[in-house]
Formats: C-alpha cells, structure tokens, sequence
C-alpha cells in the first residue's frame, strides 16, 4: 500500500508538536517552582544576613531537584525531535502521531504539578532554615525527601512517555480499526499528564509543611519525615491510578 | 542539522528487550558491567588499604572516610533508632556506589553506569527486598501481612481487615517501585543527554565544563543523597511500629 507523503508530513508534523508540547508544558512547573524557591531564599536572607551562605546553598540544591521535572521533559522532547523526527512509510500511521502527541502531553503535564510542588517545598526550606540556622541539616534532608516525593508523578510521567517511545514499532496498525487505537494512545497520555499535575502539587503541600515543622520543632524531625512519606504515598496513589490506566489504555485497548 | 543524540554506546533503555531478542537472548551492555565494577574495586581497595593501617593521627584519607561514614551514622541513627547501625553499612554503600556511578562521567572516556536503566533498576531490587525483609524480620510476617490491609474495621473490639484498602496499599508499593529508579536514570540520562546536544550547539565552545559540574558533579550528588535517603526511610517506615 502506497503512503501518501502528505501523511507522512502530516504524521512527522505532529511529532513535533508532541515534543513542543513536552518541552512547552513541562517548563511552566519548573519555572513557577523555582522562582518561589528564590523568591523564599531572597526573604529569608533579608530577615538574617548572616545565614546566606546556607540559604544560598539550600536554594541551590533545591532548585536543582525543582528542575528534573523539567529535565525530563527536555529528553523527551529532544527524544522526538531529533531521532523519530524521520519517520518512515511504514511508521506514517495516525496511531503513531497520536502516540508521540500522547507521549509529549504526558511528560509535559505531568511536570507542571511536579516543578510547583518541588518548589513549595525548598522554598519553605529556605524560610526555616533562615529563621532557625541551628536546624539546617535535619531541615535539608526533610526537603530532600519531600521534593523526592515530589517528583514522583513526573517520574510516572516520563516512565509512560518512554513506554510510548519504545512501542513505535507497533504502530503500524491499518484499516477501519485505527482511529480507536489512536483515540486510545493519545488519551492515554492525557491521563496521564493531568493525572499527574494534583499530586505533584499535593505532595508539595506535604512537603513544604513538613519543612516549616522540623523548623519550628527540630527534636521531632524523624516523626515529620515519617508523617510526610506516609501522607504522600498517599497523595501520590491517585496519579499511580493514572498510570495504571494508561497502561490499559495502551496495553490492552492498543492492542486489539 | 545533524546531531547525534545518541552518545556510545547507543542509547537502548531496555537492553534485552527492544527488537525481536527472546528472553534467553539476553543482550550484555559491557561499559555498564565494566565501570560498576571499576567503582565497586575502587570503593574496595580504598577502604582495606585504609582501614588496615587506622591511625589515632589521621591521614587526609582516612580523615575524608571518617567523615563520610559519621555523617551516614548520624543519619541512620537519628531516623532509624537504635536499629541505625545495623543499616549503616548498607545505606551509606548505596550513596559511595550511586555517587561515583554518577559522578564518574566527568572523566573524559568514563561511562556513568547509572546512565543504563538496569543499574538503578537492580539497585531497586536490592533496597526492596531489604526494606520488605527488615519489615517482615523485626514485626514478624502476621503483623506484616496486617499492615497491608491497615485501616481495617474496629467492630466490638475485634479489628477486622480492610480486604478494599489492600489494593490500594500495594499499588503505592508498586509505585515506590517503579519511581525510586526512574528518578535516578532520567536526571542523569537527561544530563548526558543535555551535554550532549548542547555541546554540538555551541560547537564545543566555553559551556561545557560548566555543564559538566552542573549535572555531573552537582546533580549527580544530590540524587545519589536523594537515592540512599529514600532507601533508609523506606527500611526506616518498614521497621517501624
């Protein structure tokens, strides 16, 4: 069966607005998240000069984490960009446009939660640790984990943006049964993304008052620390949900 | 414009799986199996040699590894209790290993292992298989089992269990699961990847070393810390009653 290259132009078309929407969205999380990280740092330095040392480098460190959602994005979108870029006929299927689109929202929306909710937690690090310099230590390793849970929902994001990419081969689907298949992938990767935005942010809510409690009550920290892993396993089980139904969506429907 | 984004040796994040190779057909990612065990002999020989020759006056070695493992003793005994020491070994070896696997890119023909999906992946294996066994050892396997169907029904006094709340409790373990790896490989894959592309941008020019402190020495630390925290509160919410 002879493709028409205006479908293959069609298809590679939107592979790149699947990785312009990785990149695009996945920015807004990080971007938002690191600046209210300054934002807090820059507060806490003006309260008490002294600490801006230790303000500075936990803001650092902070936005370093606050950025990997971001990172993540960025592979997938250089992924799509420059190396499945060049489709071939036999790839030119709506399913396989559908799949990397799909692929793009997930890791993209699934950032935005992720980069707040990381952000909210360093930076209310900064706040503490700036009020009370005596707890540094224990209130970094409190921000660690919090923005550690906090990335998780990313992690789900790009773990399905990379099953989506690994899949490419089978996409070749023809015939009258395609357009749900392509509903399906593209739906999929929906789920996932906006599945993952609440809970990113929801963990940072953890996360940041866990910061602002080992900070006012250094002698608890452990309890904190198991409180918010606890809370956030929690928080987190509802973008586990989404993932398991895209992976449903693209196992079991897709496969029909 | 022509970048290859897809550094040596080619990128294949599920190496065994991808194309038509059977699972007997395992495939082997040499540079990955090399370079773990370069840093596990490295790791190896510096401690004995140190270790067999302890002085009261310190050398600035032994000064480096004392600090390293007081800094990791505080730690596990402040979230682990007095069961601390017993993890400190094997918290504070998940952060060496993870540490130089990540950091070791910056040596120009060095390979960071956890750049391959399978070294993080099997780490994973390790830190669960520790954190359920610690679990199932120090509450004994009724209450372990109980604890996946916690919150259960309190009727008359007699507690029932939750058969709904099961599910859920073992889809968040699951989640753990999958995050804790993904987490690892993708900054650090995304690292390469970012020097990579943005290096033949610039043409080589001014950025790169920067690059290479930002996400080899900078990020690749902060994971490998973020890594053997998870590791410790997940044993650390196990154990605990």
């Amino acid at each position: 069966m002879a493709v028409d290259p205006n479908t293959i132009a069609l298809v590679q078309g939107m592979v790149y607005v699947g990785g312009g929407c990785a990149i695009g969205f996945g920015a807004i999380g990080s971007g938002i998240g690191e600046g209210y990280t300054a934002r807090e740092a820059t507060f806490g330095m003006a309260r008490q000069p002294k600490m801006s040392g230790e303000v500075m480098r936990t803001m650092l460190v902070g936005q370093a984490i606050s950025e990997s959602p971001g990172i993540f994005a960025l592979i997938v979108a250089f992924l799509l960009i420059l190396t499945i870029g060049d489709i071939t006929a036999a790839e030119a299927t709506p399913a396989f446009a559908m799949a990397m689109l799909g692929c793009g929202l997930a890791v993209g929306l699934s950032a935005i939660g992720a980069g707040t909710g990381t952000g909210l937690a360093s930076g209310q690090a900064c706040r503490a640790i700036a009020r009370n310099p005596d707890c540094a230590g224990k209130v970094t390793i409190t921000m660690l984990l919090g923005q550690a849970l906090a990335t998780s929902p990313a992690v789900f994001g790009f773990v399905a943006a990379l099953l989506l990419i690994l899949f490419r081969g089978e996409y070749g689907v023809s015939g009258v049964e395609y357009m749900p298949y392509a509903a399906a992938l593209i739906a999929g990767g929906l789920c996932m993304g906006a599945g993952a935005i609440g809970p990113g942010l929801g963990i940072g809510f953890v996360g940041s008052q866990a910061c602002k409690g080992v900070g006012a009550n250094p002698r608890h920290n452990s309890a904190i620390n198991k409180t918010l892993l606890i809370g956030a396993a929690v928080a987190e089980s509802t973008s586990i949900y989404a993932f398991v139904v895209f992976i449903l969506l693209v196992l079991l429907v897709g496969k029909q | 414009m022509d970048i290859n984004i897809t550094p040596e040796p080619p990128y294949r994040p599920f190496p065994g799986m991808e194309g038509e190779s059977d699972i007997l057909n395992l495939g082997f990612n040499m540079p990955t199996i090399f370079f773990s065990w370069f840093i596990i002999g490295l790791l190896a020989v510096v401690s004995f040699a140190v270790y067999r020759k302890l002085r009261a006056k310190p050398t600035r070695l032994q000064l480096l590894l004392e600090l390293i493992v007081d800094a990791f003793d505080n730690l596990t005994q402040s979230s682990l209790g007095k069961r601390g020491r017993k993890y400190l070994a094997f918290v504070g070896t998940i952060f060496l290993f993870v540490w130089l696997s990540n950091i070791i890119g910056i040596i120009p023909g060095f390979e960071e292992p956890t750049r391959d999906l399978n070294t993080p992946l099997g780490l994973m294996i390790l830190v669960i298989i520790v954190a359920h066994a610690s679990g199932i050892r120090v509450k004994g396997l009724r209450k372990y089992i109980r604890e996946y169907f916690e919150p259960g029904f309190k009727i008359k006094g007699r507690w029932i269990p939750n058969p709904f709340i099961a599910p859920l409790n073992i889809v968040g373990e699951i989640g753990k699961a999958i995050s804790l790896p993904f987490r690892l490989f993708g900054n650090i894959f995304g690292g390469a990847i970012i020097i990579v592309v943005l290096s033949h941008l610039l043409l080589f020019v001014g950025l790169p070393p920067f690059l290479m402190f930002f996400f080899g020495l900078f990020v690749g630390t902060i994971q490998a810390f973020v890594f053997a925290m998870l590791a410790m509160t997940y044993t650390a919410v196990a154990i605990a009653d």
